[in-house]
């Protein structure tokens, strides 16, 4: 699969609840590649992206990762399903 | 003393930006309409784009990234495709007008047909591109523009009444102007914010190999470069204000404008003016040509640059030159160029937000700055003139259409 | 003391990067992200994609299309993350665009402007 059928995607739990858009994927670098750990959610995938919500903690952040970010963690999703992200019942985005 | 003369790159890019064709014309009308009473949108634009300039600078410097390149990196491929073909389209239109622009003028000094003119001057330009350093030309069209600082003395000559003039660096709006006044208000602001400027300027900081060191030159070239520009602007403003408003004479052609300088003055300073128009202008050709095709290079991620040597950049090279031929055929046709640029001012106003607010953010991120991020003042003010920027683009195409396109 | 695992958001400091190979040659952006593994299951991404074949998921919107349409000529070059040299403001690569098989379009630009004097 490729990065940008996840990025954009919406989430929702296999119950049907709606969570949230995916805007960046979070991983871990491992040899060979980078592992996925989770995907980072919001409500709008263009606004998420660009930053415009956390802008200020960037100022002082400076890794490679956004801070303060809702995170779906990779091993709660079971399957893609017509362009939908289908997570277990009970997944809760978790702020990092 | 090298290092000093780059401050070229920032008059080139502040007067290409706002002393071209449509502003000289513009301007002119602003002082011949509303005596110095727009004085102060000059001022406030100045500040915003001065502000921007110098994040524009500090990121390239920084990181090695130009503007362009930023837009696709926050937005991605999509909506900066969007912003692409949108910024390409005001880039296209300006370089015709600029094209017709100096067309125009060597017709006022050589009296030869107008069509002739413009493919020569598209001949011209294609060589001067192709065989001038990026250094060469910041310089040439930098400095040969400062001749239009004759508008300076002209309006000092004039004896302008100063106290007006100081009270109208204060924004102030006669409610009894109307929607005229405001349309000017607005048309003078997106001129001097018109994001060519700063593509050209972020790309041309990376072609003088700036980094870490630079960031004081940075600062200086912004300061030099766009406070001439804005002085010029005044200049221009004043002496319309002082010559033509008096006789109700509103100027339409770039003939009329140089007469600003004229009347004080006689015929030495009317050569100076068009000398001076010639590198303005031609400025504005060479920086919307190469603005054009950094955005398309750094969108899609090819080598680009004058430094590399046309042949170590193919295809940024190609892109400047259909840049220019696409130019040339669309003013070729006879259009008038100060209209089209009106036209390519309204229309970018609608995009400012989407080319600026990239910037602003990057500018703040740590990952690519590192301690470089803005400082407290650079974003109380990045932010607010993101949001006039923003307020701008909502009030454009209304009072374009009830003004008529400026005509009251 | 045990390594920290080192995290990375992939669309904040890869995707849409800009990629420079081991001569320091501007060759393409990172368009995509290829990633071995099924949803329900462990994932890696493990190759960087970047060409017009890539702008034609519907991610990318109608230009995308469009634009994969009108340079179609490209090629698309699948650029293993092991090539990786450094993710910083750009991806570094270890290896020149060609052996990558990065910038072929850029090459055959050049060929053409060869003749013309000066260039």
């Amino acid at each position: 699969m490729r990065l940008s059928d996840l990025l954009g995607s919406e989430v929702c739990t296999e119950s049907g609840e709606k969570l949230a858009h995916v805007w960046d994927v979070r991983a871990e670098a491992v040899d060979g590649g980078y592992r996925l750990v989770g995907l980072l959610v919001g409500r709008s995938a263009l606004f998420e992206r660009l930053g415009l919500k956390g802008w200020r903690a960037a100022r002082e952040h400076g890794e490679k990762t956004r801070p303060n970010v809702d995170v779906v963690p990779w091993d709660a999703v079971l399957r893609i399903e017509r362009g939908l992200i289908v997570v277990r019942d009970g997944t809760e985005p978790q702020r990092k | 003393m090298k290092k000093a003369l780059q401050v070229a790159l920032g008059i080139m890019a502040a007067v290409g930006g706002f002393i071209e064709i449509g502003d000289l014309v513009f301007l002119s009308q602003a002082g011949a309409l509303f005596g110095y009473q727009l004085l102060w949108a000059v001022v406030l634009g100045i500040l915003g784009i001065g502000v921007y300039a110098e994040m524009c600078g500090r990121v390239a410097a920084t990181s090695g990234r130009a503007v362009f390149d930023l837009v696709r990196q926050r937005f991605g491929f999509a909506t900066g495709a969007v912003g692409l073909l949108a910024g390409e389209l005001v880039v296209l239109l300006t370089l015709a007008a600029e094209i017709g622009g100096v067309a125009l003028v060597l017709q006022l000094l050589l009296d030869l047909p107008a069509r002739l003119l413009i493919v020569l001057v598209a001949i011209a330009f294609f060589v001067a591109l192709w065989a001038m350093s990026f250094e060469l030309i910041e310089r040439v069209f930098g400095f040969g523009g400062l001749a239009l600082l004759v508008f300076v003395v002209a309006a000092l000559n004039l004896g302008p009444d100063w106290g007006s003039a100081g009270e109208s660096l204060v924004p102030s709006w006669d409610l009894g102007s109307g929607a005229q006044y405001g349309y000017f208000a607005v048309g003078i602001i997106a001129a001097m914010f018109m994001p060519y400027e700063v593509y050209f300027y972020s790309s041309g900081g990376i072609e003088e190999g700036w980094s870490r060191p630079d960031l004081r030159l940075n600062k200086v070239t912004v300061v030099v470069g766009w406070g001439l520009g804005a002085l010029l602007a005044a200049a221009i403003m004043i002496t319309a204000a002082e010559v033509f408003r008096p006789t109700g004479v509103e100027p339409e052609l770039l003939g009329t404008v140089a007469l600003g300088a004229e009347v004080p003055l006689g015929g030495a300073a009317l050569v100076l003016v068009l000398i001076g128009m010639l590198f303005a202008i031609g400025g504005a050709v060479a920086e919307t040509a190469l603005a054009g095709a950094y955005n398309i290079a750094q969108f899609f991620g090819w080598e680009w640059g004058k430094y590399r040597r046309p042949r170590g950049a193919p295809r940024f090279t190609m892109a400047w030159a259909v840049m220019l031929l696409l130019g040339t055929l669309i003013v070729v046709t006879g259009v008038n160029p100060i209209t089209v640029t009106e036209f390519a001012v309204v229309f970018s106003v609608i995009v400012l937000p989407i080319s600026y607010l990239p910037v602003l953010l990057v500018a703040n991120d740590r990952t690519y700055m590192g301690d470089a991020v803005n400082g407290p003042l650079a974003n109380v003010l990045g932010w607010f003139y993101l949001a006039l920027i923003t307020v701008a683009a909502i009030a454009a195409i209304p009072l374009l259409i009830a003004t008529n396109m400026g005509q009251g | 003391m045990a390594d920290e695992p080192e995290l990375i958001d992939l669309a904040f400091m890869v995707l849409d990067r800009q990629l420079v190979d081991s001569d320091g040659r501007r060759c393409g952006k990172v368009d995509d992200l290829d990633i071995d593994g099924e949803p329900g299951g462990p994932a890696k991404a493990v190759a960087l994609v970047s060409g017009p074949e890539a702008w034609r998921a519907g991610k990318h919107g109608p230009i995308g299309w469009l634009l994969a349409r009108v340079f179609s000529g490209d090629d698309t070059a699948r650029v293993h993350v092991e090539t990786i040299d450094s993710l910083g403001v750009e991806v570094r690569l270890k290896l020149p665009a060609a052996a990558l098989g990065l910038a072929h379009g850029e090459d055959r630009g050049a060929d053409f402007i060869r003749p013309i004097p000066g260039s």
